[in-house]
């Protein structure tokens, strides 16, 4: 920002100055661009110059709002008289040269108008976009069904009537030393905690890049580790989540021409909540939870297990299934360990493949790869069955986690996990574990602990990350992430026990 | 230095790691079979049953046997035999021949507690004749996978409470004990198919003799409980003369058969008097009658009551009977001596010899709760 | 080493009570695994009394290490050996330390990777074993002690479930086996009771974790019960252990606690014993990583020598040390040396010192009471 704010101070001053020298100036800046439209007209004797980049604002404003009130009658036009006369907010009043390129790029209109000592500006931009649809990445049975746009207007807008208070803050920043993008904080002021606020602010501003692609660059940008493996930002496509989040006392960043939102801090377990668990009745939206969570150590643990089992530990499988296991396993030429490997990749290709290609060739990419080759993969005696079964059921539980993010790192968690358990078996797997773990202590997210709230430990918090217990229970936010208001409603009257019949 | 680390770590894996044990290359070890060899008293007969992977045989089990002077020696041996490594991680059933058994196991089941590999639930068994015998002629003759068979078989009556628990625990556990003795299994082989037709009483680590499997039964009601037991016996007639309806069966015999099942049993022994070497024990069983060959009106009291009375006799005698059995065998596997030595301290030796004194006291009450859904 | 008081930055200090993990993760190691049958071995069927008779007596130890800290504002020990001996007798028993904790750290590596190698890879390298474990405690160590407390934190309750498994053990047991009561003799006891010390061992990290601690006015009832926690473990394994092992059998187990999960089977998991030892991993990689972090801490306080550098160093030491060692025996030595040692170090010392430093203030006090009349 300081940066920037020097590069402005630097510029030329372009007022004031002749028509014909503004025009030339204009023009030049403009590096002659063919859109770029300068129309010079003469109303009561005095030259008004309206200039704009065509492909940019919205044709039918500049008509109606400008143009027409603008030529109507032959009246002696001042700065001052236009604005009055014109029915459009938000002009700005600009005498440098670099400003006004950068408000006409961003879809301005100029006007000048003879004499005078200032022109102004009036945004009127015309931006494509989509309009608001189902969310594809995160998609969820109940609740709001609305995702983020590529629009940075739109996404505001969808915030700002799901949490119409005048608390919500939504700062502006820009970051980009090329192509500056437009990104907002935004946070509620009177509940999220402040030193939150002030380490998201502060690492956005000591941003120095030339340009930001999109939202989830950005977090790699500003994230705690960029070593880790692990998502430390949660991004989400949900204004719903979005929202909830703000709600809990999260600070949010929202980036121009990105349809995805950044919310911080956050834990390793927020990646298993779905905005579904709280439509949820409490107790299946409890069920479901830690049903994800089994899904996370399944997913991880089953293939490296198998192959520990298989390759060091056979006196770990029981009798019955050690005789079909041993018997599927005799055709088979390769270790354990490459078997494994050698399905687990398919199905990565599978997935690969069927993400990269249009939905319905998707399909038939996972219909033909999961079935026929599978089937052919055991027939021709390259894997055992029970290994189809064991990958099939990891993949999947990999695609419970209501987070793409996540849900990609735990399958690639998996391939050193199977390859050190083919080396020490069940050593190597608790190993990995335990490495997991301490390097789960060790990241942050946001300059708080990523295992909160286990470690430090804060058990009031569990009924909000690994289960959920009924509204009445539910009276104060996380505290985790100290939030400046911990209660969310006041304790009702206490709940008498009735008797039977009463 | 990190680079360094990790150039380190990824050299001492593939330098270092452990031996690997694919199991499709592994010999499954199941059972073993041990005898004495017959020439030379030294050495040492084995007969191991294996699972084995190789897609192409029709049969998952295979067996072989080898001779050795000891027991890991004899494994050496068969593995030169097989085409697969032999492992004993999933050995189940051991069994032992007879002469083996007379002769001493102590030192054969040392060996298998000293392996970390060897699970401390696998079965132990006494064959009939040879060990290697039972398991070659069962493999040959008959079409049954002769490893789980066996293990079955003892699995299936321990759970239904025909049979005491003997694993390598119990057996481990009660040789050790001062007191107390070990019983196994006493495997034949009818009709190609191994059965248990009687229980193997031992002195310490050597074969004593034998009882039938039902009076096994008393064994574990005097030194344990039932939960769901079941117990056949054969009460003289002449006691139900009054209350048996002999319209009703006209077949003449002299005794009355009778089947309790679903058999509870709750007992507890005490030393009542140090010197005279005399226990009392309380037991209580409750039961249902299942089968009875006479029609008695069971609906009575009063016919209960003299039916429990007349079951409870015929227990105490049969009790008797094989406590003088014990007694005469200098075998006590109901653990009299330990409680004896919880007491008083005694040596194992000692207590051998006090046992041809031991007295019980029995204090039996029968119970029958119910009688089936006819009267 | 000239301030006798520390200051710790407030984002290194912990919370009071961790000390309950700490406390009973240092101790709750390798020892535990073996313990029944030293004690045993002692004082037979009373063994359980001993355990007793052991606890009471280290918690004795425990609230005399607490009244020697409470003397000083916020020091460890070796600023109160500065207080007392001087700086040079200081540096001394402080290197004194350095050593001893290494012979824990190593004793208890070759122990685990002895039981590693007896019950799952009998032919492993014990290279590879160390040099995983080593690489473990390096990452974790490289943090800090709050990352290490947070492993000690996690550790302790992914291991407790082993407990539940114990039941079976307990199903086996014989009320025999401990009947007739109070044969042993009060010396057998208490010789029994000193062969639990290796396993208490590990109460000394008190006077080196104690000015990291926060709120220290709650300190003393989580390292209490922290304490009172191993000595309960302690109990449960020999009691479980005397019922469960005949009294002729149970003196020939090494690890008889890790025997005790052989007899756990179930339909989905053939054998239990396996995943125990592996499981156990997480028993002893906390109680290293805070014996690690202990050596590089003392280190740096008496030679100001980055922590990182001593770190490496000890992390090489162990390698060598853990992977040359092969005989059982040696282990064995190693580890009835380090349990002697310990029992002086950790437990006679603290005792002697506390009337030192009582000594000590009241000379103070009169001193000055004297310089003032």
């Amino acid at each position: 920002m300081k940066k920037r704010g020097m590069r402005r101070s630097n510029s030329k001053e372009l007022l004031p100055s002749s028509i014909e020298n503004l025009k030339t100036k204009l023009q030049e800046a403009m590096h002659n661009n063919p859109d770029f439209q300068i129309r010079d007209f003469e109303i009561g004797g005095q030259r008004v110059l309206v200039f704009y980049i065509s492909i940019i604002v919205k044709k039918q404003q500049l008509n109606d709002n400008i143009l027409a009130p603008l030529l109507k009658g032959d009246k002696q036009w001042t700065t001052q008289k236009l604005i009055n006369a014109l029915p459009l907010g938000n002009n700005v009043a600009q005498t440098k040269l670099n400003e006004v390129v950068d408000a006409l790029v961003q879809g301005s209109v100029g006007i000048y108008i003879e004499k005078e000592s200032e022109l102004i500006t009036y945004p009127i931009p015309d931006q494509e976009k989509r309009s608001v649809d189902k969310s594809d990445k995160e998609s969820t049975v109940l609740g709001p069904q609305d995702a983020f746009t590529e629009s940075l207007t739109t996404n505001l807008n969808m915030i700002r009537w799901r949490m119409n208070t005048g608390d919500l803050v939504t700062e502006k920043l820009l970051i980009g030393e090329r192509v500056p993008t437009e990104i907002r904080l935004v946070y509620l002021k009177n509940l999220a905690n402040k030193e939150d606020v002030q380490t998201m602010r502060q690492r956005l501003q000591d941003l120095v890049v030339d340009r930001i692609e999109d939202a989830t660059p950005l977090t790699y940008y500003i994230e705690d580790s960029s070593t880790s493996i692990f998502p430390q930002f949660y991004q989400t496509e949900l204004p719903s989540r979005f929202s909830y989040s703000l709600s809990m006392g999260r600070v949010g960043v929202l980036v121009d021409k990105s349809p995805t939102g950044i919310i911080a801090p956050t834990s390793l377990f927020s990646f298993f909540e779905s905005t579904e668990d709280v439509f949820m009745r409490w107790n299946v939206g409890s069920f479901i939870r830690i049903l994800r969570f089994f899904a996370l150590i399944i997913s991880a643990m089953l293939t490296p297990a198998y192959v520990a089992a298989l390759t060091f530990h056979y006196e770990v499988i029981p009798t019955p299934l050690l005789t079909t296991l041993g018997a599927s396993r005799a055709a088979v030429p390769f270790p354990p360990v490459f078997e494994a490997l050698l399905l687990e990749l398919l199905i990565e290709l599978l997935r690969e493949a069927g993400a990269r290609l249009p939905t319905k060739v998707g399909q038939t990419i996972g219909i033909v790869g999961g079935i026929v080759i599978g089937q052919a993969a055991v027939a021709a005696g390259l894997t055992s069955n029970i290994l189809i079964i064991v990958v099939a059921i990891s993949a999947l539980a990999s695609f419970t986690a209501p987070s793409y993010l996540i849900g990609s790192t735990i399958r690639v968690i998996r391939f050193p996990l199977i390859i050190l358990s083919g080396f020490l078996g069940l050593i190597g797997i608790m190993a990995s574990i335990c490495f997991l773990i301490i390097h789960l202590l060790k990241v942050t997210s946001l300059g708080r602990p990523y295992l909160l709230p286990i470690y430090p430990f804060v058990g009031k918090d569990f009924s909000k990350t690994f289960y959920r217990l009924p509204y009445y229970f539910n009276l104060k936010r996380s505290f985790s992430y100290k939030p400046q208001d911990m209660i969310r409603y006041p304790k009702k009257k206490a709940r008498k026990m009735k008797d039977i019949d009463d | 230095m990190k680079r360094l680390i990790f150039v380190c770590f990824c050299l001492l894996l593939s330098a270092g790691c452990a031996p690997t044990y694919p199991i499709e290359r592994l010999g499954i070890i199941n059972t073993i079979g041990i005898d004495s060899d017959s020439q030379d008293s030294q050495a040492l007969n084995a007969t191991y049953v294996y699972f084995q992977f190789d897609p192409n045989a029709k049969n998952i089990n295979e067996i072989v046997s080898s001779k050795a002077k000891t027991l890991k020696g004899t494994r050496e041996k068969a593995n030169v035999k097989s085409n697969f490594q032999l492992v004993p991680g999933k050995l189940r059933v051991l069994m032992m021949g007879r002469p083996l058994a007379e002769k001493g196991v102590a030192s054969i089941l040392d060996t298998l507690v000293r392996d970390a590999k060897i699970t401390d639930t696998m079965y132990l068994a006494v064959a009939d004749s040879a060990a290697g015998n039972v398991l070659s002629e069962v493999f040959q003759r008959s079409t049954t996978n002769v490893g789980t068979h066996l293990y079955q078989l003892i699995d299936t009556n321990v759970d239904q409470e025909i049979l005491i628990r003997t694993t390598l625990r119990d057996f481990m556990h009660k040789y050790y004990d001062i007191g107390n003795d070990p019983v196994l299994p006493l495997i034949s082989v009818v009709e190609h198919m191994p059965s248990i037709e009687r229980m193997a009483l031992f002195r310490d680590e050597t074969y004593a003799g034998d009882i039938s499997v039902e009076e096994g039964f008393f064994i574990k009601l005097l030194s344990g409980r039932y939960q769901a037991g079941r117990l056949e016996l054969s009460l003289p007639i002449d006691e139900f003369e009054n209350i048996r309806q002999k319209d009703t069966d006209q077949r003449e015999e002299d005794s009355l058969f009778l089947s309790l099942s679903d058999l509870r049993s709750h007992n507890s022994i005490k030393l009542v008097s140090k010197k005279e070497v005399r226990f009392q024990s309380d037991i209580k069983v409750q039961a249902r009658i299942m089968e009875i060959s006479e029609q008695l009106e069971l609906d009575k009291e009063e016919v209960v009551k003299k039916l429990e009375k007349v079951i409870q006799k015929d227990m105490e005698r049969q009790i008797n009977q094989l406590l003088d059995k014990f007694r005469e065998l200098k075998v006590d596997p109901i653990g009299f001596g330990s409680i004896y030595n919880a007491k008083h301290p005694i040596t194992q030796e000692e207590w051998r010899k006090l046992l041809s004194e031991m007295k019980l006291d029995l204090n039996l009450n029968v119970n029958i709760i119910r009688q089936g859904i006819i009267d | 080493m000239n301030t006798t008081n520390l200051t710790i930055k407030p984002t290194m200090r912990i919370q009071a009570f961790y000390l309950f993990f700490i406390m009973n993760s240092i101790q709750t190691g390798s020892g535990i695994m073996g313990v029944p049958r030293y004690i045993f071995m002692e004082a037979r069927q009373d063994a359980w009394i001993s355990v007793l008779i052991a606890g009471l007596l280290v918690h004795l130890v425990m609230a005399a290490m607490f009244a020697i800290m409470n003397h000083y504002e916020n020091t460890d020990v070796l600023g109160v050996q500065t207080d007392l001996f001087g700086k040079w007798i200081a540096k001394l028993l402080g290197t004194i330390y350095i050593i001893y904790f290494f012979f824990v750290l190593l004793s208890v590596t070759m122990d685990y990777i002895q039981v590693v190698q007896t019950f799952i890879f009998p032919r492993m390298s014990a290279w590879v074993l160390s040099l995983v474990l080593i690489l473990l405690i390096v990452y974790a160590v490289m943090s800090g002690l709050r990352v290490a407390v947070g492993i000690t934190f996690i550790f302790f309750f992914l291991s407790l479930w082993l407990l539940i498994f114990l039941y079976k053990s307990i199903a086996y047991m014989e009320i025999t086996h401990f009947q007739p009561l109070l044969e042993a003799s009060p010396s057998e006891l208490l010789r029994g009771a000193r062969h639990t010390s290796y396993s208490y061992l590990g109460i000394e990290i008190l006077f080196f974790i104690y000015p990291f601690i926060s709120n220290k006015e709650k300190a003393k009832l989580p390292a209490h019960l922290g304490l009172a926690l191993t000595t309960f473990f302690i109990l449960l394994v020999t009691v479980i252990s005397i019922g469960y092992f005949s009294p002729g059998e149970l003196p020939e187990q090494v690890w008889p606690v890790l025997v005790l999960f052989k007899i756990v089977e179930y339909s989905v998991i053939g054998r239990f014993d396996v995943l125990v030892v592996t499981e156990w991993m997480m028993v002893i990689l906390p109680n290293m990583i805070l014996l690690t972090w202990i050596i590089t801490y003392i280190t740096k306080r008496l030679y100001h020598v980055q922590q990182r550098k001593v770190l490496y160093v000890v992390a090489v030491l162990l390698l060598i040390g853990a992977g040359i060692t092969k005989h059982e025996y040696f282990i064995l030595q190693i580890i009835d040396t380090v349990a002697a040692t310990g029992f002086w170090v950790a437990f006679v010392y603290p005792l002697v010192l506390l009337p030192l430093v009582w000594m000590k203030s009241k000379w103070k006090r009169r001193k000055r009471g004297g310089a003032k009349t």
